[in-house]
């Protein structure tokens, strides 16, 4: 129940900033999806390998202010150096405000962004506690450069970034895959919040980059390419990193 | 124009494959790193030094010096294989492509007082059901259930069997010798239709860090009924040293239900939950990452004990399974 006094101001306050009479769009790409990712708890060896990868996005568009919403789930096979397996999944869901502040040069926008992601892991060898998991949110500054060019200026680039070092997260166990607090006994939202770890400086970060380029069509609407990458660690009770480098095709549709 | 499309393909290109670029190295595979890295582990993790008094570091200072990097993997693997048998846990291997070490001596060099022969010429006979895993035969008015593996998935609808068979029978009996263990679940779904209360039958904890007392408190591990019609009257059921792990822990479900008996011998124990883990050269290993102790604060990694003991060679008989004989004669009574 306490979660929900917190959770309803926040859905609210958000889709507050997204219902202004501004410049609305939907997202959409998919693409390949290179990742690798190491979980200290099971293994030393870094898993790698190539999967499909999709987001759906949504952003509003104003004057001196831009929000945006990323949905992204990955599913893949990732493999070590042996051959041996691990399947995984990624979701998360970023967001960023961007606001055009007088100092920047014209094309350069600044923010916050903040990033909510589920890691799961099957290593195919451990027959227990498997998946293992990371959950975590985080919260930094955001970066954007976008220009138009071409004759209509129909083509438009932008790159943005993020690098997150506060947040908190909230992972599997020492041994187990639940948090060691589900293993007491005791009511289940106890547990999630004894479970909670703040991050700390060194010890966790978040940090990515998205470039896109897109060509505008009579209708307003706009296809084009982009590359995200993003970069993971998180220590807490053992050590995860994670990466991936999504390479995609989008189409983004004027609301 | 111009320099905005230069940034534009400058920046399309420097910032592409970033993933390759932050991707680590994996670690060194030398015999002295493999060697460092699996002691260290094991003496972050496992749980039962104290209980077995194992001082770890005196292992390693028997086993390092005979690591040296021109060792073969052959060689390594069984200096690595042998100084994880010193925790004589059957939950401790090391695997490879070529092999998979282990300590067995939580049966070896005991007699098991099972053979299959007899009892599928004595008791099973050709007509025996076959519900699920769980064999099945009516032997002197009882329902003789022999159950091999707990790998294999005992599902409520084989419990509805069972239980259904019980009208025609007088008594239960569930043979577990032998049985090396798997899902702890299929203990549950068994002894969950056994019991129409929720009863408390052990309790565990695991580690949460590298320090000899970092443990979670115990916390409770019950039986609790499921739905479909319940046995409630009198359970015999069959342990000998190679029943293992699961079959230690439904050992220890049953031996907490008052209307059940254990006949035989201990169980070999197993009361850690294997954790698994992978060496940079590949290999994997796995080792006891939890700890179980009974109602009376008895750690069920030494096994659990049979309310009638049989190990005796004066209760042998001749051309029958002792075992069974006994747990037939307490029904009857």
């Amino acid at each position: 129940m306490k979660n929900l006094l917190f959770l309803i101001p926040f859905l609210l306050s958000q889709s507050l900033v997204l219902a202004q009479e501004n410049k609305r769009t939907l997202l959409l790409n998919a693409g390949t999806n290179n990742s690798w990712e190491r979980d200290f708890a099971y293994s030393p060896l870094f898993y790698s390998g190539s999967s499909a990868g999709f987001t759906l996005g949504y952003s509003n568009i104003g004057n001196r202010k831009t929000d945006e919403v990323y949905l992204h789930l990955t599913n893949h096979n990732l493999q070590n150096r042996y051959g041996a397996d691990m399947r995984g999944t990624h979701a998360s869901i970023i967001t960023y405000t961007f606001y055009k502040a007088n100092w920047l040069p014209d094309n350069w926008t600044i923010g916050w962004s903040n990033n909510n992601a589920l890691s799961l892991r099957n290593y195919e060898d451990a027959q227990n506690f498997s998946p293992r998991f990371d959950f975590h949110t985080s919260f930094g500054p955001a970066l954007r450069y976008q220009t138009f060019f071409g004759k209509k200026q129909q083509w438009r680039f932008s790159s943005q970034g993020h690098l997150q070092v506060i947040g908190f997260v909230f992972s599997a166990s020492y041994i187990t895959s639940p948090p060691d607090h589900f293993l007491h006994d005791q009511p289940t939202f106890n547990a999630f919040l004894q479970s909670i770890r703040l991050f700390q400086p060194f010890r966790q970060h978040d940090l990515g980059i998205l470039n896109q380029l897109f060509y505008q069509l009579s209708n307003g609407n706009e296809i084009g390419i982009g590359y995200r990458f993003h970069y993971t660690s998180l220590e807490s009770a053992h050590r995860s990193q994670r990466s991936a480098g999504h390479y995609f095709l989008q189409l983004n549709f004027q609301l | 124009m111009r320099s905005y499309r230069y940034f534009i393909l400058i920046s399309m290109v420097l910032i592409s494959s970033c993933e390759f670029i932050a991707q680590p190295s994996d670690p060194q595979q030398r015999p002295s790193e493999l060697f460092e890295h699996l002691w260290t582990d094991i003496y972050n993790r496992y749980t039962f030094f104290e209980e077995k008094q194992i001082d770890w570091q005196s292992v390693k200072e028997q086993y390092r010096p005979t690591i040296h990097d021109e060792l073969t993997p052959h060689e390594l693997f069984d200096i690595l294989g042998d100084m994880l048998a010193e925790l004589e846990d059957g939950h401790v291997n090391l695997r490879s492509t070529f092999n998979r070490s282990r300590n067995w001596s939580w049966f070896e060099g005991f007699p098991l007082f099972y053979d299959e022969q007899l009892i599928n010429d004595k008791y099973l006979g050709t007509d025996y059901r076959i519900i699920g895993p769980l064999l099945a035969q009516t032997v002197q008015g009882m329902l003789y259930v022999n159950y091999r593996s707990f790998e294999r998935t005992v599902s409520s609808e084989h419990m509805d069997e069972i239980i259904r068979l019980m009208q025609f029978h007088d008594g239960l009996i569930i043979d577990v010798r032998s049985n090396g263990g798997g899902s702890l679940q299929n203990a549950l779904n068994i002894a969950s239709r056994l019991t129409d209360e929720e009863i408390t039958y052990a309790r565990q904890r695991f580690k949460t860090g590298p320090g000899r007392n970092d443990f979670t408190p115990w916390a409770p591990l019950k039986i609790k009924p499921k739905p479909g019609d319940k046995y409630l009257e009198k359970v015999a059921v069959l342990t000998n040293r190679k029943s293992y792990s699961s079959t230690t822990f439904f050992a220890q479900m049953m031996r907490t239900l008052p209307q059940a008996r254990l006949f035989g011998d201990q169980t070999g124990g197993g009361g850690g939950t294997p954790v698994f883990a992978e060496l940079s050269n590949g290999w994997t290993y796995r080792f006891s990452g939890s700890q179980t102790i009974d109602l009376n604060e008895h750690h069920l990694e030494f096994g659990v004990q049979v309310d009638q003991l049989l190990t005796h060679p004066m209760d042998q008989i001749s051309g029958l399974d002792h075992f069974i004989e006994a747990a037939i004669v307490w029904l009857k009574e």
